[in-house]
């Protein structure tokens, strides 16, 4: 009877608990082939760009589109192009996704022009709403298998809120992804992960720490953290990484 | 001019190195702003380090960071002065950075004052401080130097402070190789300070409670806030805001951002949107270049971005009709701020934007003070360049103080983030007009 209580009690006491979003998890959800638009957000340098290229469904390929202020829609969606005496429509990446039933990666979704987010409203619905007519007159409707996945540095907070209500998961990395960390040498994964936790203004992305496992062989140490970071930055953390292998 | 307050330039990464992981970052603070003692510090506990932010300052970094790696949060307590325990972790620390190939180079400036530090003990007849110069000296590049001092003016006690020197080294080497680490052990250290103050009593540098009537502050910079070693008598390091406040002497307000209703067209008439034609696209708008240059198509033509933000408090003497003109001039695609402030808060309020712009009742200002320069560049500093800022150069904080310091800081973010200032609207109108 104690026994069953004691279980219980643990029981109670891991579901109480705040549940963590672990890389494991973002996996399954981009495996998943009930969830069809994701948003990822976390720090830069994460990991996030690179699980949504290489993780999950990405069997009939990946359309990768980053965002800018300056983007028109029809870079999305597509547009013709002069071929001889004549003009010929081109599709663009978010319809070339649609009809091949691809993955569909938007990165910088926060930085969508007015134009952009109008134009990924009925990219976003569920599948049987989910349509797009072209200036051709044709209708496009995404075959089976299309999903989208969109990331940013930040909470979609900033989106519309009938946007945000399309998705249907919104996750939040916290750590950089194991397989990044597993390219650096076991004496800089510590450093890295530990430097990746600082305040914005004071963190040393992924990125730089696999610039430098790259380089120490052919330039050095110092040189790398040099090159990698610059000149004063780069000083400061040759000195850390020292001392921690010394420590 | 020395650049301040750029942690993420200058400053040191102590979380990379310490033993555990602590919980938060460290906070690393200016010590160029800060009334220290010496030019490096310490707290471990608080997880607070003063260093320089300079170019120059890599041996105080790299020194404060031995520190990280190796002293303990809390030293032994020990019945004598704790200086003599300082004097040795420096030293013990100092040796293991050069143990790892990282010494403690002190540039000519520093290597200058500590000559002449010790010059100014030896003819005070201080024998104390010259022990304690001396042997946290060690393993700095400034310990050869002492040594040749102490050799051509010995006075009373330069033989037996070299002799010292030579010891404490030895013993440190030795341990730290026994070791096979990169450091000699905490524990070592304690010892040798042990024996230290003991030859230091013996000598009578040390009352018979163990401590030196010396007044000499120790070069030593771990600080230990409650009870600990204290670097020098009537010092309080603290710590977050407050420090920040005191070195600032007025701490900027309180900031609030907020965004004006855009409601009217930036220009009357047409020139909200600018179009351009294309070759490739998907809207046909100008057919009539199909013979000429094909470019028959319509496509959103790149914006003229960049930021202006208006310092509307009472030294400026605007008028919202004022700022109606400048909006006038302003460029379609660039945002446009203005903030005030009073008491300890302030505002920033967008009024343009992509075009459009607030009706003029939504000019008149927050406050008749500054109080929020600082954080309002900040945001500027974020925005899309160019970015102007339209100031007379006063800088205020909380209760519309000024202070040299915040106008400094607000100098330097300045020249970080390219912002440029200008004094008068009639300028900034003729700024916008010609780009």
């Amino acid at each position: 009877m104690s026994d069953l209580r004691t279980k219980r009690n643990k029981k109670t006491e891991t579901e109480s608990r705040t549940a963590t979003i672990t890389w494991e998890l973002i996996e399954r959800v981009l495996g998943s082939p009930t969830l069809g638009r994701i948003y990822l957000w976390g720090k830069a340098g994460i990991g996030k760009t690179y699980c949504a290229y290489h993780k999950g469904r990405i069997g009939r390929g990946v359309y990768a589109i980053s965002l800018t202020q300056e983007m028109p829609a029809s870079e999305l969606r597509g547009h013709y192009l002069p071929k001889g005496d004549h003009f010929e429509f081109h599709d663009g990446p978010v319809l070339r996704a649609m009809r091949e039933g691809a993955r569909l990666v938007i990165n910088e979704i926060l930085h969508a022009s007015d134009d952009v987010l109008s134009f990924l409203y009925p990219i976003l619905e569920f599948e049987e709403t989910a349509r797009i007519t072209l200036p051709t007159g044709e209708t496009v409707t995404p075959a089976p298998g299309f999903h989208t996945v969109l990331t940013d540095n930040a909470a979609p907070d900033d989106l519309p809120a009938p946007l945000r209500d399309r998705f249907d998961a919104v996750l939040e990395i916290n750590e950089p992804h194991p397989e990044a960390l597993a390219l650096l040498p076991e004496a800089l994964r510590e450093v890295a992960r530990r430097g990746f936790a600082l305040d914005d203004d004071r963190r040393v992305s992924i990125r730089g720490w696999l610039g430098v496992a790259r380089l120490e062989a052919e330039l050095g140490l110092a040189d790398a953290c040099t090159v990698v970071f610059g000149a004063e930055r780069g000083s400061q953390i040759y000195d850390a990484i020292v001392l921690a292998r010394g420590c | 001019m020395t650049e301040c307050h750029r942690p993420h330039i200058f400053g040191p990464y102590p979380e990379l190195i310490e033993r555990k992981p602590g919980l938060a970052p460290f906070e690393i603070i200016d010590a160029l702003a800060a009334p220290l003692p010496t030019r490096g510090m310490v707290d471990l506990g608080k997880r607070v380090m003063w260093v320089p932010l300079e170019a120059s300052a890599r041996p105080v970094t790299r020194h404060e960071l031995g520190h990280v790696a190796w002293s303990p949060p809390k030293p032994s307590p020990v019945r004598f002065d704790r200086r003599v325990l300082m004097a040795v972790e420096d030293a013990r620390v100092n040796l293991g950075l050069l143990g790892l190939a990282l010494p403690v180079v002190l540039d000519f400036e520093s290597h200058a004052h500590v000559v002449l530090l010790l010059a100014q003990d030896a003819k005070a007849g201080d024998g104390f401080a010259l022990f304690m110069r001396a042997i946290a000296s060690l393993g700095t590049s400034v310990e050869e130097a002492l040594e040749e001092q102490l050799f051509a003016a010995p006075g009373p006690f330069g033989a037996l402070v070299v002799d010292w020197m030579v010891r404490a080294r030895s013993a440190l080497e030795a341990a730290r190789a026994e070791a096979r680490g990169p450091v000699a052990p905490y524990g070592l250290g304690v010892q040798l300070a042990r024996q230290l103050a003991h030859e230091l009593r013996a000598l009578g540098l040390l009352d018979v409670r163990g401590q030196a009537r010396s007044r000499a502050p120790s070069g030593c910079c771990v600080v230990h806030g409650e009870g600990g070693l204290i670097p020098s008598e009537g010092f309080e390091p603290t710590r977050g805001e407050g420090v920040l406040d005191e070195r600032a002497a007025v701490r900027p307000g309180r900031l609030t951002l907020k965004e004006a209703p855009l409601r009217v067209p930036l220009r009357p008439g047409r020139g909200g949107r600018a179009w351009r034609a294309a070759q490739e696209g998907s809207v046909v708008r100008y057919f009539t270049r199909l013979p000429v240059d094909r470019a028959v198509f319509r496509r959103r033509a790149r914006r003229s971005g960049g930021t202006l933000l208006v310092d509307t408090s009472g030294s400026m003497s605007l008028e919202p009709a004022d700022l109606d003109r400048l909006l006038l001039a302003t460029p379609l695609g660039m945002r446009v701020a203005i903030y005030s402030g009073s008491g300890e808060v302030g505002e920033l309020r967008i009024v343009a934007d992509a075009g459009r712009r607030a009706a003029p009742e939504h000019l008149a200002r927050f406050g008749t003070g500054n109080v929020v320069d600082l954080p309002a560049l900040e945001w500027l500093a974020k925005q899309s360049l160019p970015r102007l800022w339209i100031s007379d150069g006063v800088v205020t904080g909380v209760g519309d103080r000024g202070s040299q310091v915040l106008k400094r800081r607000c100098e330097a973010l300045c020249r970080r983030a390219h912002i440029r200032r200008v004094a008068k609207l009639d300028e900034a109108a003729k700024l916008l007009r010609g780009r």
